[in-house]
Formats: C-alpha cells, sequence, structure tokens
C-alpha cells in the first residue's frame, strides 16, 4: 500500500511568532513537526505493518529548515518513513488554506503517478519486443530506486518469488506476468493519504478535506476524506478501510474503498496487531529507505501557477490586532493599587494617570510609589479587593 | 465526480450575482442545536449589514418543527432537504446537496459552526465551489474593504474576525470569490429571542435531494451517541479550569487531587448561588491525558479547554494548577483571569489579569471565605 503522509514544519511551542508585510517568517522561528502530524505517522506505520508498502512524507516550506525535523521521522515509530518530499518553492510563499491544498494536492498526485509509472513502464515492455533480459534489468533499476515492491522484483538470492523472477525462471508467461503487474498497479491506485487533524499555527483542520478534493479533480474520481479518526483498521484482501471518527456527540464508524484521506486525531492510538501474515507483509515492502529528503519545486507540479502561493489565494488576512497582555494587570499582596482618585502626574517628562481607586500603580517610578504609600494613597493589592473585584 | 468545472481563479466573479446569507444548521435531541441558534443570530447580523435574506439550511431525515424554529429565531427563509439517505452524517453525500444547492442560487456567503463535522463541509465545499474559507469567527462585520495590492475597492465584503495566535485577532476577507465560506466558533454570538410571529413573513421551500441514486466510495456503518455530556462550557460565563498543578502542593508534596476538585465544586457553587453567573469547571489537556484515578468519571475529555478541547469565552476564567501553554492560551478568550500558580514565570500569570503566585490549596479556601463574606448582591 502506498501510504503518503502530509506532514509539517511548524513553530515550535516556545518560538516567537515573527511576521513581515503579514506573512509569518517561519525561517525566523524554532521548527518542529506538526505534533498531530506525527500521530498521523503512526497511523502510516500501522498500516504499513498490517499490509506492506511504503510510507512517503510531504512537506511544504524551506528546504532547508524542514530537513533536520524530517530526517528523524526515517526512524520513527516500528517502520519508520521510506522517502520524503519536501515541496520549496518562492512561488508558494503566502498561500492560504486553498493555495496550500491546490500545491499539496497536486504532489500527491504526482507521488501517485511516479509509482504507477513504473508497472506501465514493465507492461510495455513485456508486451512489446524487449528481451526477458531488457525487462530484468528494468525491473532491477526500478527496485533500486524503490519503485517497485518486493513481489514484483527482488534479490533474494535463489528464491525467484517475485512476479518478474518468474517470468525470468519461465514460470510465467509474458501475457500473465503482465496481468499480474496489472493487478498490483491496481494495488498502487488504492492509496492513502494521512494527515494530522491540524496544525499547532493556526491552520484548522481545513487542509486534509480540501487535499480530497484537489486530488479528486486531479484523478477524476470522488476521492472521500473521514476528519478526526480515532480507529483505524485495514482489510488485508481487500485493502478496504475502516474508520471510526467523533463528530459531536457521536462516534460515526465508516468503511472507506481506498484511495482516501484520513486526519487523525490526538486520541488516535494504533492498534495492536494481533497476526499478521508476515509474507504477505514483506512482499509488499519496497527495497528500503531513501534517506535524503527530496526538494520538489513548483514547476514539477505541472500546476497554473496563478493558482499558487498569494497570488492563488482567495483569503486575505489583515495585519493581527493585539489583545495583548491585560492592561493593569494586577499581581495579589504586591501590585500597589490607588486607595483614592488621583489626577494626571507627570514625573521627569512622563505622564501617568489619572487614576481611579483601585487602579495598579505599578508602572509609577519606585520613589513615586514609595512616597504615595507613605501618604496612605497606596496599598498592596488584597484578597479583599480581589474578592470584590472579580465578580464585578 | 463532483460536477463542479475544475477550480479555476483566474475567471472573474461577477460578484453583484450573489444574494443571501446561508447558515448550515444542525440539531440536537430533535431542536436545533443551542449553537445553531447562535448561528442564525450571526447571520442575522450579517444579513442586515448587507441588506439581503437570511437563510437557514436544514439537511436531514424527518425534520418536522425544524423549519419553523430556524425562521423563529431569525431565518427569513428555509431551504430543507428532508431525506433519510442525509440521516448519517455522510460528509460527501451533504456536499454534492450543497454544491448542487449553491450553483443553482448562488448566495452570498454561507457560514457553518466550527464543529467537527461544519469544519471539514466548509474546507471542502469551499474548494469545490472555487471559493476561499476563513475558520473559527468570532465575529462578522459587513464593510467596503479596499485592498491596496489589488488597487481595488470591494464593497459591501464580510470581514471574518477570528483569533490568532492566542492574544490576538485577525481580520480576514474573501473580496473577489462568493460564496464567502465561514465558520463560527459556538459560543460567540448570543441566540435572538424566539419570535413565532416571523413565520407570517418567511418562507420554508423544501427541495428534493439531488442524485439520490449515487453510491459513494465511503459508507457509514453505524453511528454511536455517545452519552450527553453534564458539562457546557462554550456558555458558561465563569470557567475554573484545573491542570496538573492539582496533583501536588507548591512545596512539591503529593495532594489528592480530589480535593481541589472539591474545592473548585465550592467555588461554583458559591458563584452560582450568589452572582447567579453558570459556571461550569474544565481541564487543561494535560490534566485530561494523565487519566488521573482519583478523578475517573469526574474529569474526562468533555472537559478538555483550550486549542484542542473547547474554546471558551467566559467573562471569567479560574486557572488552578495550569502552566498556560501556548495551545492552552489559544483556546480562552476570557474578559478576565484569575491565575493561581507558585511558579512566577509561568505564563499563565503572565496572560492574568489577577495573578496570584501561590498555592491554590492556600489560595482557593481564602477566595470562598473572602467572596462568602462580601455583602449579597441586591
Ligand atoms: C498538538 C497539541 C495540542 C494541544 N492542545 C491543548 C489544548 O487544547 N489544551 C491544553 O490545555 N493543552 C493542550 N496541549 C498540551 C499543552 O501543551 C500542555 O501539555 C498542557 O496544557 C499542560 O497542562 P497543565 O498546564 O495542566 O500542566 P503543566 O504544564 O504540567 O502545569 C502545571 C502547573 O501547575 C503549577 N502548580 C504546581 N503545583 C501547584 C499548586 N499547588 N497550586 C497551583 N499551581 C501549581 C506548576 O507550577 C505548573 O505551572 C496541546 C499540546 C499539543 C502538542
Amino acid at each position: 500500500m502506498l501510504i503518503i503522509a502530509l506532514v509539517k514544519g511548524v513553530p515550535a511551542r516556545t518560538a516567537k511568532v515573527v511576521r513581515v508585510d503579514n506573512i509569518v517568517q517561519r525561517d525566523a522561528m524554532e521548527m518542529v513537526v506538526n505534533p498531530n502530524d506525527e500521530t498521523a505517522v503512526q497511523a502510516a506505520d500501522y498500516l504499513k505493518r498490517r499490509v506492506g508498502g511504503k510510507i512517503v512524507t510531504l512537506s511544504m516550506g524551506p528546504d532547508a529548515r524542514l530537513k533536520p525535523i524530517l530526517t528523524p521521522l526515517y526512524g520513527a515509530e516500528a517502520t519508520g518513513v521510506d522517502e520524503e518530499i519536501i515541496l520549496s518553492d518562492p512561488k508558494l510563499a503566502g498561500s492560504d488554506t486553498v493555495a496550500t491544498s491546490y500545491a499539496v494536492g497536486h504532489a500527491v498526485f504526482k507521488i501517485y503517478e511516479k509509482h504507477v509509472a513504473p508497472f506501465d513502464e514493465l507492461i510495455e515492455l513485456i508486451s512489446g519486443t524487449a528481451s526477458i533480459q531488457q525487462i530484468e534489468a528494468k525491473a532491477r533499476e526500478l527496485y533500486d530506486q524503490n519503485m517497485l515492491p518486493n513481489k514484483v522484483y527482488n534479490e533474494e538470492p535463489g528464491t525467484r518469488t517475485s512476479i518478474i523472477g518468474h517470468l525470468v525462471e519461465g514460470n510465467l508467461s509474458r501475457e500473465e506476468a503482465a496481468v499480474r503487474l496489472r493487478n498490483e498497479r491496481a494495488n498502487v491506485t488504492k492509496f492513502v493519504i494521512v494527515a494530522g487533524i491540524r496544525t499547532t499555527d493556526g491552520e484548522t483542520g481545513s487542509v486534509g478535506p480540501q487535499v480530497a478534493e484537489v486530488v479528486s479533480q486531479k484523478m477524476g474520481i470522488e476521492l472521500p476524506h473521514a476528519t478526526y479518526v480515532e480507529e483505524l483498521d485495514v482489510d488485508p484482501d481487500s485493502l478496504r478501510i475502516h474508520a471510526g471518527r467523533r463528530i459531536g456527540r457521536m462516534i460515526q464508524r465508516l468503511e472507506i474503498e481506498a484511495p482516501c484521506l484520513m486526519t487523525f486525531a490526538p486520541e488516535y492510538v494504533p492498534k495492536k496487531i494481533q497476526s499478521v501474515d508476515f509474507n504477505r507483509v514483506i512482499e509488499n515492502y519496497y527495497k528500503g529507505k531513501v534517506k535524503e529528503p527530496m526538494k520538489w519545486t513548483a514547476d514539477i507540479l505541472a500546476a497554473d501557477p496563478a493558482r499558487l502561493g498569494f497570488a492563488g489565494s482567495a483569503v486575505i488576512v489583515g495585519p493581527a490586532i493585539l489583545m495583548g497582555a491585560p492592561s493593569g494587570q494586577k499581581t495579589l499582596d504586591k501590585s500597589l493599587v490607588f486607595t483614592r482618585a488621583a489626577d494626571k502626574m507627570t514625573i521627569e517628562g512622563k505622564d501617568y494617570g489619572p487614576f481611579k481607586a483601585g487602579d495598579v500603580a505599578d508602572a509609577l517610578p519606585q520613589a513615586t510609589k514609595d512616597e504615595l504609600v507613605a501618604k496612605g494613597a497606596l496599598t498592596p493589592f488584597s484578597m479583599k479587593m480581589l474578592g470584590e473585584e472579580l465578580l464585578a | 465526480m463532483s460536477t463542479a468545472a475544475p477550480a479555476t481563479t483566474s475567471a472573474k466573479v461577477n460578484l453583484a450575482e450573489y444574494r443571501d446569507v446561508w447558515v448550515f444548521l444542525q440539531r440536537s435531541d430533535g431542536r436545533l442545536s443551542n449553537d445553531s441558534l447562535e448561528l442564525l443570530a450571526a447571520g442575522r447580523k450579517v444579513a442586515d449589514q448587507v441588506g439581503q435574506k437570511l437563510v437557514g439550511l436544514l439537511l436531514g431525515s424527518n425534520l418536522r418543527g425544524l423549519p419553523e424554529e430556524a425562521i423563529d429565531y431569525g431565518a427569513d427563509v428555509v431551504l430543507a432537504v428532508d431525506d433519510p439517505a442525509l440521516r448519517t452524517f455522510h460528509t460527501m453525500r451533504i456536499i454534492d446537496t450543497l454544491e448542487s444547492m449553491i450553483l443553482k442560487r448562488k448566495p452570498y456567503a454561507i457560514i457553518f459552526l466550527a464543529t467537527e463535522f461544519g469544519r471539514e463541509l466548509a474546507a471542502r465545499l469551499a474548494y469545490r465551489v472555487n471559493s476561499g474559507l476563513a475558520t473559527d469567527n468570532v465575529d462578522f462585520e459587513v464593510q467596503d474593504y479596499f485592498n491596496p495590492k489589488f488597487n481595488e475597492m470591494f464593497p459591501k465584503t464580510m470581514t471574518q474576525v477570528r483569533p490568532d495566535f492566542g492574544s490576538r485577532v485577525a481580520k480576514i476577507w474573501t473580496p473577489r470569490h462568493r460564496p464567502q465560506v465561514a465558520t463560527l466558533k459556538p459560543g460567540s454570538f448570543p441566540p435572538l429571542q424566539r419570535d413565532p410571529s416571523r413565520r407570517a413573513r418567511s418562507k420554508i421551500e423544501k427541495l428534493p435531494l439531488p442524485r439520490p441514486g449515487k453510491s459513494y466510495a465511503l459508507t457509514v456503518k453505524e453511528l454511536v451517541d455517545l452519552p450527553k455530556s453534564n458539562v457546557d462550557l462554550e456558555h458558561a460565563s465563569v470557567v475554573i479550569g484545573l491542570g496538573l498543578g492539582i496533583l501536588r502542593g507548591a512545596d512539591g508534596s503529593p495532594r489528592n487531587p480530589i480535593e481541589a476538585y472539591k474545592l473548585a465544586t465550592e467555588l461554583k457553587e458559591l458563584i452560582e448561588r450568589k452572582w447567579g453567573l453558570k459556571t461550569e469547571i474544565g481541564a487543561s489537556r494535560g490534566l485530561v491525558m494523565a487519566n488521573v484515578r482519583a478523578l475517573e468519571g469526574i474529569i474526562n475529555r468533555d472537559h478538555e479547554l483550550g486549542q484542542t478541547g473547547t474554546l471558551i469565552s467566559p467573562d471569567l476564567y479560574i486557572a488552578l494548577g495550569v502552566s498556560g501553554s501556548a495551545p492552552h492560551r489559544a483556546g480562552i478568550r476570557a474578559k478576565k483571569i484569575l491565575a493561581v500558580n507558585p511558579d512566577a514565570n509561568a505564563p499563565i500569570l503572565l496572560a492574568a489579569t489577577y495573578s496570584v503566585v501561590g498555592d491554590l490549596y492556600e489560595f482557593v479556601p481564602k477566595l470562598i471565605d473572602t467572596l462568602e463574606a462580601l455583602p449579597d448582591k441586591d
């Protein structure tokens, strides 16, 4: 099963948000993998352990910044991810959710295309006049590029268990091999896209459903999605997905035909795998990991440039309005507050006040505060005052 | 496959063709949900400001009584699709239904609730009908909007106001596309007064399910109702939030968290009795996820506050033993915050109107005594 995990880099919880021209400057902030996307990687890992296949992560953002945080995912969970793709292009800057989904959806489609193409290539060779040796050489090349599962070609010495192996041995005719390759191709078509329910930097769960829509339009099918998934299973024979999710005060249980997209709630925990047909899982694995994340630029996507980045965004975000730290913040037993109203005062050229009884005087210079305390005009903010103000 | 032509933003939308404000209503126990009444109030504001009709959308099975209720609470028109196929909350089918309604009738805006269901509908539908999306709004205003980048004035555009990174709000516009698709955060608008006299001036239209025989790659196998939540954080005037700090005294010695829960309950009952303010107890995600044995059956997922949990906007938030992590604060939009924490650098203290550097186990009993001692209101 081809599993595509959408993984976003987000500012670390401790990072300060930096903006220029109202575009968040991710370069200037410390980054981590969106924690919800780690949950999605767990789901991807579960699917891979159940039915075999490979996990490809897809990210969008500056590649130099994303590489270091994505690399550890190769060792994540039980099996880790197999390939990582970073969509990195200044043309994508300033994307709203629609423009983001448009780019990500096109990249998903590209990944899918890349994974069916090797089957088409082999089927064409087998149906044509290429020699068995030429076919085997091509299969080895594609296998080494991590583009064919063990079932189609592998290097196990002596055991010619793959489709191409059987063809070479003469156990399968060219026609039979082509039929079996077509079946395997159909399995790649049943790919699954997984993502976190939302990111911690302000995206509110829109990208998942929108990517499903983009891929639908691109493939001319209706690719279903399910959000907030908490329960997940897959039937290894039919590759049908069983998912449970919580909407409002309901659990909705779904049966989904892949290709499909799911977003995972933080509550999702992979099931324990009771029994699994190891041979089948291994047959569906690919050769191994491509450890260097791959950078894709926007032109790889064959997308409409007018729909990318700021130009392709339908929504315009105005300047953020600071609600800020509450003014007149008071600390119990520590802040000094006025016991009675006081007129405006000018101290060393700075204006303060006027003040009402109860207003906090913390901003005044220390000497002034000492003076006012001595006069009884200021007093520490007491429990009684707090009680009186709290529910007023 | 959807009937929409492949999306292109380059085609210019004739903005004036799009009229009326649509709101997607949901039900709870055979009535419109409380959130939906709030949504009607929000939609009413937009419709009045733009000078168009407010249209309530009801898609479901056995809708008896709901269209009238929607009218009573502010809708001018109700579009109802009543079909057993809509019983199971089948996202794809509902999107198909809405898409066909939008293509035919061209609304100015369509607003969903920012619930799990509303969010996914809004997102996918916005893309399908070639528009933009603004989520989790707390307010709407209709204004003429000038954009300096396009050097163009967009008359009567919906300004969508949403919280942004915790302590700020952002204004968002979808000037060049229609319908403007948005979600509304529950708890942001008070419902309008019920007014059955509105029925005389209103219209209920029943529409058939478009493409009834269509089959989908996704089927709903089961719907299980969860027990009703007994906390209503979104509509409380005062929320008391408990965090992992309730497990220890300020000196680090273990405490039985049930004591903190009892103190919080005492405080809640006092505020309800003396001030008549609806008060609820919530919890940080940290505490909910810790699955503390002593709090089993008392604190659960329904209590979770913050970005992943419930977004709240009470008059007063009382944070006890909460550190105030960014995702926690992002879900709190209280007029006032009282925070108690022995760590003077805890982020919640910096965000609080009233900071108490100390132990909740010492502070809360004193607060209760102080509040008890105040003269009764009136
Ligand atoms: C993707 C993601 C989403 C998240 N979403 C949310 C969310 O929606 N909501 C949410 O709450 N969190 C969320 N979090 C979790 C958040 O990051 C924190 O882990 C969590 O909020 C911490 O809970 P806490 O404040 O109770 O615990 P802690 O951070 O452990 O804080 C406990 C505090 O109690 C204080 N304390 C100790 N003893 C006492 C005492 N006797 N009296 C008073 N105070 C005391 C301590 O000084 C400390 O500040 C999210 C995290 C992630 C990764």
